[in-house]
């Protein structure tokens, strides 16, 4: 079955196209990135995906439910989402953040169960971020933050995790963590949707990829069918040289100079 | 401790409360005014004078008691308001509750039926500035509704443009029945002068209303805090529960206004001050808000009837000295406010 399924998506705001006719499914228990330079439309597309933006046309199907059936509370408890940074200035803990992702499961706003904060709890053990658990969000480091908006995603406990670019502020060894982390939850059979811009990073990592170009969908497939020197130097405009990295089974893009 | 804190607010409410039913221009001791509270629930104790009795039980009594309601109302309201447009300067009047209950009130005193008793004790100034106060909100609301942008940025904009105009609409009718701007003008600083049981009552009941409301959605608030993108991918239905909240602070601070006349400041800077302490959580940023609020109010107007021979409109008291007790607050703590 499908996790998350789009049939010819367009979106347009006014006259000017911005998604255009996008097609593609993402099967439970995969693991997936989109691709694209700036501005070809990732972020709209997570946002079409999670119910925030509303398609012009076509229809999307979130675990083969019509998303535009969906209440909020169902999005919410079907995809959780892990922005690229999120601040706050109010004094809200971590605990107070992770939390707050049990709203969507829980009918009586009024309640906090035991069984929320048991999952909350769990949440930050598994991020290894128990000890932030008291620690003020808004002074975190960026990597602290990225782990602490995980964990969130995890207690909120749905089969699907979107993540905007999800290693964007972060350091080597923090994108390392992130990775790894994310590959864990897939070994769990979430279902993972990454928007990535490191490449060489998603490559090492994920499986699945979707490949977006102003606006339209350029390609889809796994890592052979879509890193090819043409296809990424066309994706880019710019040219772009694969290494084969041996040890690692892995990819290696360059950008020329 | 959180125990601890919630039982040393209650008991310093009531010895507050004591301590004001002591003060006033008639001289009713400590004693005789524990007597006179408890000589009602026990016949037993004699009470001396009924004289005393009636000052302490009808007049000073419900003013202290409805003082202090409309301070927890005004301050649970803020806590609402300041919440769902993620702003500082927010409190329970900018949606035009004060400048619609203020035409409401301009008005009756100047078709000369102010003093008319009608619906439970309540004159018809305060039932036109109840409706004043509704007609206004439902007015900005349908307004933004009508506008292409349906953020809560256009919405304040909407609420002060509104409040601009009713509040130029009142300086032309003040200017032209310039009779009635002494009256017009004190209904506008706000008073507990004169307020008895039944407006006791009924701000009661809109209170609790409001009360159990804001508490049903303390989870809401918090989640509203983090900004419109996350609260709908969190889950949370966030126009429907913005229009709730924003319709049960409003009726509640219309019901205030109604019979108090406008007090500002109260529903402003509480639930900045109680934030310092507890920081943004609503659980417990709207109980002691409830219990700051209520203090707060409760003072000023033990201040404004008592300070001098002639009784002070209470908002001058909340404003005097208010502003600089927050300004310090603010200076002296570690936290930011908001």
């Amino acid at each position: 079955m499908n996790c998350i399924e789009l049939k010819n998506v367009n979106y347009h705001v006014e006259d000017k196209h911005i998604l255009k006719d996008i097609s593609f499914s993402i099967k439970q228990g995969d693991m997936s990135a989109i691709i694209g330079p700036n501005g070809a439309g990732k972020s709209t597309l997570a946002n079409l995906i999670t119910g925030i933006l509303i398609p012009s046309g076509g229809s999307i199907f979130v675990n083969g439910n019509p998303l535009n059936k969906m209440t909020r509370r169902e999005i919410a408890k079907n995809i959780a989402v892990v922005p690229s940074s999120f601040e706050t200035t109010f004094d809200f803990t971590v605990f107070d953040i992770v939390l707050m992702a049990r709203y969507a499961h829980n009918k009586r706003n009024y309640l906090i169960t035991p069984s929320d904060t048991r999952l909350a709890q769990s949440a930050l053990a598994k991020t290894n971020a128990l000890h932030l658990k008291n620690n003020y969000y808004k002074n975190l480091s960026s990597g602290e933050k990225q782990t602490v908006l995980l964990a969130r995603a995890i207690a909120q406990d749905c089969p699907i995790i979107l993540l905007d670019e999800p290693t964007s502020n972060l350091d080597i060894k923090n994108q390392m963590e992130i990775m790894h982390m994310l590959k864990a939850m897939n070994d769990e059979k979430k279902c993972i949707l990454a928007i990535m811009h490191d490449i060489n990073l998603a490559v090492r990592f994920i499986e699945n990829f979707i490949i977006l170009k102003d606006g339209r969908l350029i390609r889809t497939g796994n890592i052979n069918e879509v890193f090819t020197e043409e296809i990424l130097s066309d994706l880019y405009d710019i040219n772009i040289h694969i290494l084969k990295d041996i040890h690692r089974q892995s990819l290696f893009m360059q950008a020329e100079k | 401790m959180k125990n601890k804190t919630v039982i040393f607010f209650i008991l310093a409410s009531i010895l507050l409360m004591m301590f004001f039913l002591t003060l006033g221009s008639a001289e009713i001791t400590f004693a005789e005014t524990f007597k006179i509270l408890f000589g009602k629930f026990f016949p037993s104790i004699k009470i001396t004078s009924s004289t005393k009795e009636i000052i302490v039980f009808n007049i000073r009594l419900p003013r202290i008691l409805l003082s202090y309601i409309c301070g927890s109302a005004l301050a649970l309201c803020g806590c609402g308001y300041q919440s769902v447009f993620k702003n500082p300067m927010t409190d329970p009047f900018v949606l035009g509750v004060s400048s619609g209950a203020a035409l409401g009130a301009t008005l009756s005193i100047i078709l000369n039926i102010s003093r008319a008793n009608s619906l439970l004790g309540l004159n018809i100034t305060a039932l036109m500035a109840f409706a004043g106060a509704l007609a206004t909100v439902f007015v900005v609301f349908a307004i933004s509704q009508k506008s292409r942008s349906a953020s809560t940025s256009s919405l304040l904009l909407i609420g002060i443009a509104i409040g601009q105009f009713i509040t130029a609409v009142i300086s032309i009718l003040m200017l032209t029945n310039q009779d009635s701007i002494k009256d017009i003008y004190f209904w506008t600083l706000g008073s507990f002068s004169a307020k008895t049981w039944p407006h006791l009552l009924i701000v009661s009941v809109y209170f609790m209303i409001g009360l159990i409301f804001m508490f049903y959605n303390h989870k809401n608030l918090d989640i509203m805090l983090l900004g419109h993108k996350q609260a709908l991918q969190l889950g949370q239905d966030v126009y429907k529960v913005r229009r709730h909240i924003l319709f049960i602070t409003s009726v509640l601070a219309a019901g205030v206004v109604s019979v108090t006349g406008i007090i500002g400041f109260v529903g402003l800077i509480t639930p900045h001050i109680v934030r310092i302490f507890t920081g943004p959580i609503h659980k417990k940023l709207m109980l002691y808000s409830i219990f700051v609020g209520g203090i707060f109010l409760m003072s000023a107007d033990s201040i404004a009837r008592s300070i001098t021979s002639q009784e002070l409109p209470v908002g001058i008291v909340t404003a005097i000295f208010g502003a600089p007790f927050f300004i310090y607050l603010i200076y002296s703590s570690k936290r930011e406010v908001f």
